[in-house]
């Protein structure tokens, strides 16, 4: 285990361990914690994992470990290592599982009085039309030529078969779509997985939540994302489900061998990777890239499903019922981007593990009405607290590859949360907490007790003491949608 | 080895909760190589998610003969599933390694769930 004393304390929420820690660093470990989060973060692996994926070839300025951190494998989720492009590596396991793991966030007009007696029926809409659950799959059927074509263009796919609308891709990340995307890259089980599972929501840490913007901070902001106090907004976190999956389980096997060949010596198996600008590199990122699509229209197809519930709820109750694209991130994903290392614009292969992009005010990639403001951050809580919406802010280019947190992150495993709590006992209580609850499975809902995540204001205060994001408004949920 | 292979299977399955409807069973084989033994072991708990997730079916009585130190010919009773509690994303390698001594083999799997 790693102790508080290995860190120099770089300001009043970074830690540091330097490369003269363990031989195999090239880079440092910068820690952005509160002392209380750090001191949780030691409490696992998650400090060991950090030190092992700045070993990477091929990275650069440090490995960023966010103030949600929490034990992962390979890297710890909550972790952001840049590679130099295309000289360095590409690792599935800086990259997660379920690639491009994201959230979505959508405003409304509809204010919270006008349906607070009705969300239960809104739940139950929502969970009747956005199919969720263990191997849950949806109701859209892809031919192999359609699967190629959604790894294609992503949730441009969806809006182009009706499911959405042209104005919603502009306020997604890439706009919905990375380039680089190769489908001959999938093997026939990645798209066996895939074609069925387009639409859903999946289980374990998923879900669709209903909140009430309760507090605004920030109100320029909050006016340009169309957030108001008062009135409800929703949240879709979800992935590329088993294609993602297989994607991942496909490379990280194969790259067994490719380190081998490259003569790359690892800590940790887990965190195989081949140079970029190999063979199998390559075909890593265009696989990669097609599950990152994939992701981003499952989340599209999922935000016409909330739409059509909520059209099935609210007429009579609001007279608008409309929900609009706040913006969508990734928050496991690999992306080529351009930072500034020792005063020297450098390509780099950004890999966020349960870390979101957080591009600052005047960044090109962001669309016209965010380029002053800065990239809205989503960071849901757990359902019985509070979610928050930041917008990111200059320091996050310099410190953090443009990076931030994703969520509250984790303090007990799913395990121990199901052996410390009832989910019929969890369910009455959040009922009485005035949320409403629609879940496909009670130790399902016991895994994501409140009581299993760290308290997400302190993370987030973490990012904003560190001038990464600054608060825009805080959220409260009122409804949940879980597998 | 064998016998680590077929217990592996046992646990995850029970991992998952996966629960087989009455039905009749049918017998399964599976013929795979690897490069070396925790590949082995990953790729056969591999194979068994992706037959429970895209046929969904669950298996029972596992056999499994090591051939060669790098290859196994597996059998299994295979049954329709009714349904699995726990859905399992994926195996990793993460920590893995299949250790030997006097008692046989031993390892532990981290699963991402």
């Amino acid at each position: 285990m790693i102790s508080k004393d290995a860190f120099r304390r770089m300001g009043p929420v970074e830690w540091e361990i330097p490369t003269d820690f363990r031989k195999d660093m090239r880079v440092p470990v910068r820690v952005f914690a509160s002392e209380p989060l750090l001191e949780a973060a030691l409490q696992d692996r998650s400090v060991e994992q950090a030190l092992n994926g700045s070993t990477l070839p091929g990275v650069v300025g440090q490995f960023a470990v966010m103030p949600d951190v929490h034990q992962g494998y390979g890297f710890p989720i909550g972790g952001v290592a840049a590679t130099e492009f295309p000289g360095g590596v590409i690792s599935p396991g800086g990259i997660g599982y379920d690639i491009n793991c994201g959230v979505r966030l959508l405003s409304s007009r509809i204010p919270f009085e006008a349906v607070s007696d009705h969300l239960e029926k809104l739940a139950a809409a929502l969970f009747s039309k956005c199919p969720s659950g263990v191997g849950s799959t949806g109701q859209i059927r892809l031919r192999r030529k359609d699967l190629h074509a959604v790894c294609r263009a992503g949730a441009g796919w969806a809006v182009k078969n009706g499911y959405g609308r042209q104005e919603d891709l502009a306020r997604i990340e890439a706009e919905g779509c990375l380039q680089g995307a190769e489908p001959t890259a999938l093997s026939k089980r990645a798209a066996d997985r895939g074609r069925l599972q387009l639409g859903t929501l999946g289980a374990g840490n998923h879900f669709i939540e209903v909140d009430v913007v309760q507090r605004v901070l920030h109100p320029e902001a909050a006016r340009g994302m169309g957030l108001m106090e008062g009135h409800l907004a929703l949240q879709i976190h979800t992935g590329s489900r088993g294609f993602g999956h297989q994607v991942c389980s496909d490379y990280v096997r194969e790259f067994q061998n490719a380190v081998g060949r490259y003569g790359i010596r690892l800590p940790d198996r887990e965190l195989v990777c081949a140079p970029m600008d190999s063979p199998e590199g390559k075909r890593y990122f265009g696989a990669m890239n097609c599950a990152a699509n994939y992701a981003f229209c499952n989340r599209q197809v999922i935000t016409h499903s909330a739409r059509r519930a909520f059209e099935a709820v609210l007429p009579g109750l609001v007279e608008d019922w409309d929900l609009h694209v706040v913006y969508d991130l990734a928050h496991n994903i690999g992306k080529v981007e351009t930072h500034i290392v020792e005063g020297h614009r450098q390509k780099l292969l950004v890999h966020r593990k349960g870390a979101t992009r957080a591009f600052g005010p005047g960044s090109e990639e962001l669309p016209p009405g965010y380029q002053e403001l800065g990239q809205p951050v989503l960071v849901p809580g757990s359902m019985g607290t509070a979610s928050w919406v930041l917008v990111a802010a200059g320091g996050a280019m310099e410190q953090t590859f443009g990076s931030c947190c994703h969520g509250a992150g984790r303090v007990m495993s799913r395990s121990q949360a199901k052996k410390q709590v009832w989910g019929a006992q969890l369910l009455q209580d959040l009922k009485a907490q005035g949320i409403a609850v629609q879940a496909g499975s009670m130790p399902g809902l016991a895994e994501e007790a409140p009581s299993a995540y760290k308290e997400v204001d302190s993370v987030v205060e973490v990012v904003c003491q560190a001038g990464i994001a600054k608060k825009v408004a805080r959220l409260r949920p009122v409804a949940v949608v879980k597998g | 080895m064998g016998e680590l292979l077929e217990n592996a299977a046992v646990g995850m399955l029970d991992l998952a909760g996966a629960e087989a409807k009455q039905a009749e069973s049918k017998p399964q084989t599976f013929d795979i190589t690897a490069e070396d033994r925790e590949s082995l072991l990953v790729l056969w708990l591999e194979e068994i998610l992706y037959q429970m997730e895209t046929r969904r079916v669950t298996f029972t009585n596992f056999q499994v003969e090591i051939r060669d130190v790098l290859s196994l010919h597996g059998t299994a009773e295979e049954y329709p599933l009714k349904r699995i509690l726990k859905f399992i994303k994926a195996v990793t390698f993460y920590d893995l390694e299949i250790e030997e001594d006097t008692d046989g083999f031993s390892t532990t799997i981290v699963f991402d769930v």
